[in-house]
């Protein structure tokens, strides 16, 4: 029983040093969508872009994909529906531009943001996931 | 033109699949009525192109069916991997003492550790997102506007 616990305490603590794990959206952060013509995949790790603190600033980038749309948008929803909070858009029945905040992990805020660009003329999908101790507001004002 | 030959049941299960909230064997009874050509309609033929396309990365947030039997050997081997896990963690931690700025991108295959380089994509990215939540933005202050308008005008 003592070992039970102890290999339970164990793996949750080797788990936990993930947060972006157990998403549906790491399915698309994956070499096989990575390596997609027209793909491009950013990693910023304890990155401090314009003074605001993130550890992870991972975004995958499809150009010319419009395919890809009702995919990731099908998992960026399932992950949304854990959402603190959200500011979502909607064009011709699909998923625009969402913005999601996810409960916090480890201390750490958690943001996934997207946005279909081929629903407005544009030719980009992006999907982009922060995690830091940037608040709503600070991701926020990053955009501008 | 293809007419639409779809039974309620499975347009109800292509709605749940795209709002993402299909259980494991509500996905397979749809995989299983769209396997049948006789179902046409646009939102089937949507339905079977994301399905197809997603089939090689199976969803790994779906846990698999775990067997109940656990033989005595596996207990050792989980044992073993705990301990690994928690001296892997600890020198995880010990080595992210002080973190550094680290910068990768992979476009069209290749990768660069180029800070510019890495930079110009994110500002990129973020750039298009920024006009996107201004537009949100716009448009809430426009419809807050108008129902103020309303209420302004019945208050005279």
């Amino acid at each position: 029983m003592r070992r039970a616990i102890f290999i339970l305490i164990a793996l949750m603590t080797a788990a936990a040093a993930s947060a972006q794990t157990g998403l549906g959206i790491e399915q698309i952060f994956s070499e096989r969508y990575r390596d997609m013509k027209g793909a491009s995949e950013t990693i910023l790790n304890h990155g401090n872009l314009n003074r605001v603190s993130l550890n992870l600033y991972h975004s995958i980038t499809f150009t010319d994909h419009p395919e890809l749309g009702a995919v990731i948008e099908r998992l960026v929803a399932r992950d949304g529906k854990r959402a603190v909070s959200k500011e979502v858009r909607y064009k011709a029945g699909h998923l625009y531009y969402g913005f999601y905040r996810l409960p916090s992990f480890n201390g750490n805020n958690r943001y996934i943001l997207y946005l279909n660009g081929t629903l407005s003329g544009d030719n980009k999908i992006i999907l982009l996931y922060l995690e830091g101790k940037a608040s709503e507001n600070d991701v926020k004002k990053l955009l501008k | 033109m293809n007419q639409e030959n779809m039974t309620p049941e499975i347009r109800k299960l292509i709605q749940l699949y795209f709002e993402g909230l299909t259980s494991v064997e509500e996905e397979r009874r749809l995989r299983e009525a769209l396997a049948d050509p006789s179902v046409r309609g646009a939102k089937a033929d949507e339905a079977r192109a994301v399905m197809s396309f997603a089939a090689v990365s199976p969803d790994q947030s779906e846990s698999p069916t775990v067997s109940r039997r656990h033989p005595r050997h596996l207990s050792a081997l989980l044992s073993a991997a705990a301990s690994v896990a928690v001296v892997g963690l600890l020198c995880w931690n010990f080595f992210l003492r002080e973190p550094q700025t680290q910068y990768m991108a992979y476009i069209d295959g290749r990768s660069t550790e180029d800070p510019e380089q890495v930079m110009k994509l994110i500002n990129d990215d973020l750039s298009l997102l920024g006009e996107a939540s201004e537009d949100v933005a716009d448009e809430i202050d426009d419809n807050l506007s108008a129902f103020s308008s309303v209420i302004n005008n019945s208050e005279l």
